[in-house]
Parts: C-alpha cells; structure tokens; sequence
C-alpha cells in the first residue's frame, strides 16, 4: 500500500507551505534531489490543491523538509554517482508557442481598454500559491471570467482552438472551461519563471495559456515581455533550460503556449507611473477534461464542451452533438 | 501576387467541378498561384493530380462546439487555417469553386481596400444592427459597435492576405453565432463575412468581378450555380446533371456570360479528354536527389528522407525522363514508342509511378 505522505517545505524568509504526495511520487524525489543539490534542478514544482494549481520556487531558497511519517528517498546522485545533474537531463525541448495579432477588433480592443481602465479599483494585488510576495508584482481581477469582456474573448479563443492544438503539436481534447484574469503591469512589476500547469494533469487541469495584451498607444511603458523559458527533463518532471525566447508584449497581440510551459514577465518601467499606462494583459487558461458534462457551456453559451473531429463523420467529443 | 484560393468540403464537392476551375484558371492565364483548401480528414484521399497546390485542412462541416452541420463553416476555417500556417502574403482572390474564369483577374488591392461582387439579396434594411434588419436584433448582444456601414457583397472577393488573416476567426465565430441564433434561414456565411470585414473596417467595393450563366454583362469570372438557358429559358446545360460534362454550342446559350461559360466548357472537353492535367504537368527533380546503383537497380537517395526508394527498370526508364522538359503524357508517349505498345497503353503505370515519386518527395509537378 502505497502512503501518503504530508510534506512540510521550509522556505528562505521563513516561509512555509504544507502539501501531500504520495510516498513513489516523483516530485518527492525531485524534492530531496533540489535540497541537496539545488543547482542541479534550479526550479522545483509541484502539483498543489488536487492538480488545480502549482507551487513553484527556486531549488535555491528551499531550507529543509519535514515529512510525517519519516520516508527515506534514495537520490539520483546515489544510484548514478558519477553523472552529473547536467548530464542527467535529456536534450532541450524548444519553447513552443503561437502568436495572433489583431486577435479583437478595434472596436472589442477600445471597449476593453475603456472598461479596464474604468475599473481599476477592482484590481488587487496578485499572488502566487507559495505566498511568496517577491515572486509576483502586478495588479489582477481575478473574477474577470464573469465579464461579458470575458466571454467575448473566450468564444474567439475557442475558435482558434483546434488550430492552435495542432500547430502545438497536442492532443485535441474536450475543454472543461475557460478560465481568465485581467493584469495590470506598471512601474517595477513583474512575474518571475514560473508554470500555469501541468500537461500530465488529470481532469481540469490547465492546458493551453493565452495572454491577449492590449495597452494605450503610444505605449506609456518599456519592457514586460514575455520570456517563454526552453526546457529539459529530468526524471520525470520538467526543469529550466539556460536558453529562452522573448516574445513582445504588441497591443492587441494574442500568445499562446502550453501550460506547463515555464513562463515568466520581464520587469516593466512605467515612467508616469499613470494606471492608463500600464501594460495589460487577459490571461486565458483552456482547461481540458477526460469527463466532459455535456451541458457545461463555453464562450456565449452556444458552445458545448466537446473537440473537432479529424474526420468528416462528425463531430467528436461528448457534448459536441447538437 | 495574387492566390487565387478555393475551398472544397472533401467527398462533398464533386471533381469536375474543381477540374473546371482548375482548367480555367490555367486557361485564363491568370497570375499568380491557385490554391486548393481541402476541407477533409487526414483519411481521406487528397484529389488527383491537378493544377492546383492543395492543402488540407480541418474539416468544420460539423461545427465541433454545436454539431451544426452546415458546409460552409468548411470556407472560413480553412482560409483561416490556410493564413495561419502559411502567412501568404499579397492580394487574395476568394472564389466559390463553382467558379470559371474568363479572363486574368490581376488588381493587387492595398490592406484595408478590398474589391467584392455586389451581393444584391444583401438584407438591407433601415434598421436593426449593421442595417439588417430586426432578423439580425440579436447581433446587438454580440457585436461593440453595430452601427459600423455593411459593405452589401460577397464572393468572389479581392482582398489583401493581411486583412483576411485578421477577420477570419471573426468571420467563422459569426456564422456559428448567426446559425446558433436564427437557425439555418439566413445566409449566414455571407452576413457573417460582411460583419466580419465592417468591423475590422475592411471596406470591401462592390466591383463586377462575377456574373451568372444568364447575366448579359460580362465579368472575368462566372459563378454556374444556376443554369445555362437559352433565350426561351430552355436550359441548355444544367451543371448538377449527371457526368460526365460534354461540350455543348456556346451560341446555344442566350446571354454573353453563358456563350462565355460554355467556351470554357468546350475547352475543358477537349483537355480533358486528350489527357487533362497529364499534358501540362511536369516532372521536375527535388534538388539533392541522388542516384545509385545496387545490383540491376537504381536507388533514390532523397534528402532528408531516412530511406531509400529503389526503382525497377520500368521505373528507372521513368525517373530518367523526369527532366523538367517532359510532360507527364510525354513520358507516356514516349515510353509506348520505345516499347512499340498502343498509344495509352503505358499511361497508368506511368502516372501511378509520377505519384510515387510525388509522395516520396524525389520530385514535383510543376507547369511550365
């Protein structure tokens, strides 16, 4: 029988989070191998809240681990003592990603600019699930999701779905929902490397991210650029490669990329430090399913949870039928 | 440049129509490439060989989100993916595949002015969004600014690449909305286009670039979804009739687009049973290919392929008159001389070996 254990991770700054894996998990090992060689895996993540979510940290501000009940872990170095973490690590995997620019019409993009700036007393502080305040700066609403702005970026996201799977080179799968936020970035903000998900997710999990930006013109910013990390793995999960692409933050610009991507935004200078100047972004997750409901609607609500069919017979997917 | 562009819905649109177009493509002269989106699954089998560049594309008959069939979500969402894999640039010229040309159509547009054929069922009316009438009220909920001015046309269209890259999600999302809305009683791949183009601001000037088989004026393309008839409305030539297409009279017809229509017609006939496609396509070597020899046999090595191809001694007869100058009925011909066979005799087995080559990558048909 296999245990579960419940793992308490002491943090620098003395931080602390407690979460359960399981004692063959293999993140428990990628734990203990980033505790006592933390340049070997510079990026630790695991799944946290049932898969909804991820923590994520730097291997480097990892203090210690208590576990309940004690587990023993061999590590990597044990069982292969004269390789080196480097050379553990299988070749790197290119960023992948898409972009769409002009993805809303003039008219979506003003009204979106006009309504966000509107509402900026709705934005808080944004945060990540390790708590760590100096990993994330900006400013989000987090509800935007109930927004009809929401809704109408949704439905074109989903339009544009079944392509971007394919140029993505994934598995077209019936989507569960969609899930977004609005950022505002301004003077000293940023968003270090971090992943929205995990690929290897069951049900719900993040699948495709998809930061539409749209700001004022002339741009009152420099920077903020999205910087989609390449990656290596190592054991069974997925670390930060040396190499990168920046990808420019573009006014009405649409990015899209696979969730367990490493991710991160670059810090953004906003001189006027005006809220009308800031660099912002809605963040799309499309969360995929292995157990569609087929009453569960998407977009406008004329959408059904469901997936293309790469056949003329039909369409595919349950809910995909009218 | 223009790409002249063409959507068909895989088994659904029938082969002598795209022959047709694709005969009166190459007949008119027009520049430029044509290209052929093929709305079908990876399963189904491309077309024959023909004049066109094809590219498949993801079949949306069946709207993957409501299950709605209707086949014309299949045009947007290939232009859609065509633009989004390729990034084509220049003037798009978008046709109906039951189209002919008659004339090279070579107005380059500039992103933002776009050229279509009037559209004279537009739903005009004072009201309503976009000036459609109350049957579109519902727009109102869909769409920021409904009050921008429709352009009243529709395919065939001219329009910059650029400009039909932006709209066309757009252009596919209102048609799924339009149908989920109203039901199958509007045209909603045609409104759903216009919308698409006003809100984008891509003003679209209706422009005589199509006519009917039974139109007096003359345009340098013919859209033959109705009809042929005769000055008493006798129908002269009806398209939808059985195969396979014979030349009938252009003086037959009682108006100019008709005459005109049934000239290109008679010519496609005429190619068409002298060896169509065969005659005009020609075998041209993928540079890099290599040639050995292994016992009695001649092998291929093709550049970035893992394998080799190795060609019998009929094959290697073939290979060796793939020289750019050879018509794929050339090489026919001149294979049934050297072996003194019937005229016809060697034609399959020739054309079932260009198509290997084709599919291995050792060559291309191109028309020269």
């Amino acid at each position: 029988v296999t245990r579960t254990v419940s793992i308490q991770l002491n943090l620098v700054g003395g931080h602390t989070r407690t979460l359960k894996l399981a004692e063959d998990a293999p993140q428990l090992r990628q734990l203990f191998t980033a505790l006592a060689d933390p340049s070997g895996a510079p990026l630790v993540q695991l799944p946290i809240e049932g898969g909804e979510a991820a923590l994520s940290f730097p291997a480097a501000n990892l203090v210690s681990v208590i576990t309940e009940p004690p587990v023993v872990v061999r590590l990597e170095h044990d069982e292969h003592a004269t390789t080196s973490g480097a050379e553990q690590r299988s070749a790197t995997s290119r960023a992948r990603y898409l972009v769409v620019d002009d993805f809303l019409t003039p008219d979506e993009r003003r009204e979106l600019y006009d309504w966000t700036v509107a509402n900026e007393r709705r934005f808080k502080p944004g945060a990540v699930t390790s708590d760590d305040p100096s990993y994330r700066h900006n400013r989000v609403i987090v509800d935007f999701g109930r927004t009809p702005h929401s809704k109408l970026i949704e439905n074109r996201l989903l339009i544009y779905y079944p392509l971007f799977i394919r140029r993505l080179d994934l598995a077209l799968e019936p989507l569960k929902r969609v899930e977004s936020q609005l950022t505002a970035g301004n003077d000293g903000d940023y968003f270090r490397a971090h992943a929205d998900g995990g690929a290897d997710r069951g049900n719900g999990s993040r699948y495709l991210t998809c930061v539409y930006y749209f700001f004022r013109r002339p741009r009152g910013f420099a920077g903020g650029d999205l910087r989609l990390y390449d990656s290596a793995s190592e054991g069974e999960g997925l670390v930060l490669s040396d190499s990168f692409r920046d990808i420019d933050a573009i006014d009405n610009r649409l990015v899209v990329f696979p969730s367990d991507a490493i991710h991160e935004v670059l810090p953004i200078r906003c001189p006027s430090g005006a809220f009308t100047d800031s660099r912002f972004a809605v963040t799309g997750w499309l969360h995929r399913t292995s157990d569609p409901e087929p009453e569960a609607t998407l977009g406008w609500g004329h959408f059904r949870c469901g997936a293309v069919s790469t056949s003329s017979a039909g369409p595919s997917g349950v809910g995909g039928g009218s | 440049m223009i790409s002249t562009v063409f959507t068909t819905s895989g088994a659904h649109t029938t082969d002598r129509q795209r022959r047709l177009l694709e005969f009166s493509w190459h007949r008119a002269g027009q520049p430029g490439e044509l290209v052929h989106l093929l709305a079908a699954a990876l399963a189904e089998p491309p077309p024959a060989r023909g004049l066109a560049r094809v590219i498949t594309t993801t079949p949306w008959r069946h709207h993957p989100y409501t299950g709605d069939f209707y086949p014309a979500y299949d045009s947007a969402a290939a232009v859609l993916e065509w633009l989004f894999d390729d990034r084509p640039g220049g003037t798009v010229l978008l046709v109906e595949p039951s189209s002919v040309l008659t004339a090279p159509v070579s107005i380059e547009v500039e992103p933002g002015r776009a050229l279509g054929a009037p559209w004279p069922a537009f739903p005009s009316a004072e009201s309503g969004p976009f000036g459609l009438g109350s049957d579109f009220a519902f727009l109102e909920r869909y769409c920021v600014n409904s009050s921008l001015p429709v352009d009243a046309v529709c395919l065939p269209v001219l329009i910059h690449a650029r400009d039909l890259r932006k709209m066309a999600a757009r252009w596919l999302e209102l048609m799924s909305i339009i149908r989920a809305e109203a039901g199958p009683g509007l045209t909603a791949d045609r409104v759903a286009y216009a919308v698409a183009a006003a809100e984008y601001r891509i003003r679209h000037q209706p422009t005589d670039l199509s006519v009917g088989p039974d139109d007096e004026a003359s345009a340098p393309i013919i859209d033959y979804r109705t009809a042929v008839t005769a000055g008493d409305g006798e129908v002269v030539w009806n398209p939808a009739a059985g195969e396979p297409w014979q030349a009938i009279d252009p003086q037959r017809a009682g108006a100019e687009a008709g005459r005109q229509l049934l000239k290109v017609l008679r010519d496609f006939v005429e190619f068409r049973d002298a060896g169509g496609e065969l005659r005009i396509l020609k075998p041209q070597r993928t540079p890099g290919v290599r040639e050995a020899r292994v016992a009695d046999n001649m092998v291929l090595e093709i550049p970035g392929r893992p394998d080799s191809l190795s060609l019998n001694p009929s094959a290697a007869a073939i290979w060796q008159l793939c020289d750019s100058a050879h018509s794929l009925l050339d090489i026919a011909s001149e294979l049934e001389a050297r072996h003194q066979l019937e005229p016809g005799a060697l034609r399959e087995d020739v054309v079932a070996t260009i198509d290997l080559f084709v599919e291995r990558q050792a060559i291309e048909l191109v028309m020269r």
